[in-house]
């Protein structure tokens, strides 16, 4: 028995070493995706964020407002999108994001409320996603952030993902993502399939309405911060008019009367049409129609500063350390059936599987660093 | 802290590097075990650490009342079963007693919303306060009837409730097991530690790679908004949540058993591969044994259990599985599971039907299928988000519509033969206990080399094949 302990340690050292460094990439084509998505959920949700203006809302608003095109309408104001994939307008979310509101700032303060019917269905007032990522011990975010080649080395293989390359290469369509560390996500869809989400939301939203108390939370709380100064804007972000029709007809949504009770609570209630803004999958705007909403959007959310901004750096900024990576996934059927956008009325987990790639030091040589909108981007050559 | 996680990795490695300097005199060895276990439980979060601090002085005084003045033995034990059955209550079940009591205030036609008036902090449901309340209570219950005597040192007495390796998922350790261990001076041999570590690489291996592996699949398919209307979808996906509880509970009695062996403590056996069960009797002789002897032994029993006539005994039965039900969970799949398993039993108990099975050709297999089909239907509401859904999963089950086709339909080809695999590798060790075969038959001069590298090859798979999940399923309770 002596004999064996330290064999046993000292073998496992070994094989645990050597292995990171020679196991095969994974054949999955979306594990760099997933990293980079994971990091960025986490960074999202457990970075030392201040602002002056914080965007809320589900699927919609996260890949549709791109605070760093509405920062260049109004220069000076500090802007976060604070919004998550099937994510819910409910008292904990707006506590969370009034703690992201700097109350130093000189800037006034302002929360964007992007405001569809889905947001305020009772069934999805649990947060799935933004439950699951706070949950994340903190030793496992601040790896995930600040050591991800680490994390990559000894990142598992998922038995799925050979299955799946032994059997053939999938042609589903993908979905192309760009992480920003403002909180937005550039989507866009190869194939775009515009007809996608009335399918998945007719489904969906089957027996189930608007919930009368997020209604009533939401009028509150703009009451509560209107009081306070902290100025409230809410619209109902573009999609298509078909979808708004759905939405509409199967959750008794009442746009009107919600806007009126919000302007009446000293909120104000902005109004978008559809038209001149493209979708990818018939619901979630893509990446050129979100930078144009951001831009339409700005200018009713807010004056321009008069003087120059005020940022605070911290351990865990997005600004210095995570800068956005670009992915490609597919949202097929072999892996997320019913967790992968397009149509992301329900929560994306942040733990599901990744399987392992080995770690790229480096970009490679095909992909180029590209500076837009002040902020760093992966993109093809 | 979690068991698979750095921080654990960390704490385990400077625990185990000062063990063997403060176990040497009684205090510090207590003080070190009660520190140790708070910064372990308090890593969650600090706060929980006061309400296991109250449960365990309650009880604390309570023995020594009992001890100090055994005229008033009873009104002590009222005290500490009221104390700990009533934070169970507040943190765990007043959500669910206020929901249903608004939902029959509302048939009576008051609209009354209880759970808006619950403090907010009662909400929050406390990691593993099921285990240690239990374990707590065990205390005073046998210093009550005289089979143990108290001890008087509160360190000695939260080193047992709050020892960490089963602190929050239990084995839920009387203590009359282990006081007397703690109070003397742990020695541990190389056979010990050997023992150990290879409890705490099985203990691992089940969770991170084979109950972590089927996490994710289960999860997908009870959280779907539309379920499934495949059958054999449904027996793969409950199949794999049988595989994934077991390999998650086991495991984690197989780390705490390994890390307590390290230290020089024994803990009893936890699990017995409950699923070659030819009965279901057995079945809960060999599923979460410390939980099923508690009940045993502080409710059934007390209740009268079998001693009072058939249908006394039978009340007694489902009394003890609905509470045994609402001990998992503050919810109606929770006592429905807990009913099921009082159904079958009760048809058991009644029929005689595995005995009977039993003496035919091929009877063993054939129980031992019954048995599974029936723990099976159990898992079902015990996982099911609710009633109703666990009704509709269990009607498409039994309407056997749907071949391999629906399957690779609903999940696709590669993560359905992926899961088959997962079941299938946690399965071959369980078909090789149901046939009896031992250990494996492996020539003498091989067997050292092989028991070396196999933990080798379990450790490097725990990193390289783990699976997403990470907490344990136990610890909602």
């Amino acid at each position: 028995v002596r004999e064996r302990i330290v064999p046993v340690l000292v073998l496992s050292a070994l094989l645990v070493g050597g292995l990171g460094a020679l196991l095969p990439a994974s054949p999955d084509p979306e594990d760099e995706a997933l990293a980079a998505e994971d990091r960025f959920y986490l960074a999202k949700t457990h970075g030392p964020h201040r602002c002056d203006v914080i965007v809320l809302g589900d699927s919609r608003a996260l890949r549709g407002i791109a605070p760093s095109e509405m920062e260049e309408v109004l220069p000076g104001r500090r802007i976060f999108n604070f919004a998550y994939n099937a994510g819910s307008l409910n008292p904990e979310m707006y506590r969370e994001a009034e703690k992201r509101l700097d109350p130093r700032s000189d800037e006034p303060a302002a929360v964007l409320l992007a405001v569809t019917p889905l947001s305020l269905l009772g069934w999805k007032a649990t947060n799935e996603q933004y439950a699951e990522l706070r949950a994340v011990p903190p030793d496992e975010v601040w790896l995930k952030i600040h050591r991800p080649g680490l994390v990559r080395y000894f990142q598992p293989l998922t038995p799925s993902a050979f299955i799946a390359a032994a059997l053939g290469p999938a042609n589903a369509p993908r979905t192309l993502q760009t992480f920003h560390d403002d909180g937005w996500i550039e989507s866009e869809r190869t194939p775009p399939n515009p007809e996608e989400a009335l399918a998945v939301y007719a489904k969906r939203l089957r027996g189930r309405s608007v919930d009368a108390g997020l209604v009533d939370a939401l009028v509150e709380r703009t009451v509560r911060w209107s009081e306070r100064g902290i100025r409230v804007f809410a619209f109902r972000p573009p999609t298509t008019d078909a979808v708004v029709a759905l939405e509409d007809r199967m959750t008794g949504f009442d746009e009107e009367a919600l806007a009126r009770r919000v302007e009446e609570a000293g909120g104000r209630w902005l109004r978008f049409g559809n038209d001149g803004y493209g979708t990818y999958d018939g619901s979630h705007l893509d990446r050129e129609s979100a930078r144009r909403f951001s831009r339409d959007l700005a200018p009713g959310s807010g004056t321009p500063a008069e003087s120059g901004c005020r940022r605070r750096s911290a351990s865990l900024s997005f600004r210095r350390s995570t800068p956005p990576v670009r992915g490609s996934g597919s949202p097929g059927p072999s892996r997320f059936p019913k967790e992968h956008p397009p149509c992301c009325d329900r929560p994306v987990s942040s733990s599901r599987p990744l399987s392992r790639r080995r770690l790229r030091p480096s970009p490679p040589a095909t992909w180029r660093w590209r500076t837009s909108s002040g902020s760093t981007t992966w993109t093809t050559a | 802290m979690l068991f698979p996680s750095v921080a654990f990795l960390v704490f385990a490695a400077v625990f185990y590097l000062l063990w063997p300097v403060a176990r040497r005199r009684e205090n510090v060895r207590y003080a070190y075990l009660v520190g140790a276990s708070f910064l372990f439980y308090g890593w969650w979060d600090w706060r929980f650490l006061f309400l296991i601090l109250a449960s365990g002085i309650l009880d604390f005084v309570a023995g020594l009342g009992m001890r100090g003045r055994p005229g008033a033995r009873k009104a002590w034990l009222a005290l500490s079963v009221a104390g700990n059955v009533g934070s169970l209550a507040a943190f765990k079940y007043s959500g669910f007693l206020a929901e249903n009591l608004s939902g029959l205030l509302a048939l009576a036609g008051m609209d009354v919303d209880l759970t808006a008036a619950l403090p907010r902090f009662v909400l929050i449901l406390p990691v593993g306060i099921s285990f240690y309340t239990f374990q707590s209570m065990s205390y005073t219950i046998d210093v009550y009837r005289g089979r143990l005597e108290p001890t008087r040192n509160p360190l000695h007495f939260f080193a047992y409730l709050a020892l960490f390796p089963q602190l929050v998922a239990g084995p839920i350790v009387r203590a009359s097991e282990l006081l007397p261990q703690l109070r003397r001076p742990p020695r541990t041999t190389e056979a010990d530690r050997w023992a150990g570590l290879r409890r705490i690489v099985h203990g691992f291996f089940k969770k991170m790679v084979l109950a972590d592996g089927l996490a994710w699949f289960v999860a997908d398919a009870f959280g779907a908004v539309e379920p499934s209307v495949s059958s054999l979808y449904w027996w793969l996906i409950t199949t794999a949540f049988a595989v994934q509880i077991y390999c998650d509970f086991s495991g984690y009695s197989d780390i705490a058993r390994g890390l307590a062996r390290w230290m020089g403590y024994d803990f009893l056996e936890n699990f017995n591969h409950p699923y070659v069960s030819s009965s279901l009797r057995e079945f809960w002789a060999r599923w979460h044994i410390s939980l099923s002897t508690w009940f045993r032994d502080y409710l059934y029993l007390p209740l009268g259990g079998s001693r009072r006539g058939p249908l006394r005994s039978a009340v007694n039965l489902w009394i003890t599985m609905l509470v045994s039900g609402l001990w998992h969970g503050a919810a109606w799949t929770f006592l429905l599971w807990g009913g099921c398993h009082a159904l079958f039993l009760s048809m058991e108990r009644l029929t005689r039907w595995p005995e009977r099975l039993r003496g035919v050709t091929g009877g063993r297999l054939a129980a031992t299928a019954l048995v599974l089909a029936q723990v099976w239907v159990g898992w079902v509401f015990f996982r099911a988000e609710s009633a109703a859904q666990a009704v509709r999963i269990l009607r498409t089950m039994f309407s056997f519509s749907g071949g391999p086709a629906s399957v690779r339909a609903e999940m696709g080809g590669s993560d359905a033969l992926a899961v088959v695999l997962l079941i299938l590798a946690a399965a071959s060790r369980e078909a090789w206990i149901w046939l009896g075969l031992g250990r494996p038959p492996l020539p003498e001069r091989l067997r050292a080399p092989v028991e070396t590298v196999a933990p080798s090859l379990m450790i490097a798979a725990c990193v390289y094949l783990r699976g997403p999940g990470s907490a344990f399923i136990y610890f909602q309770f």
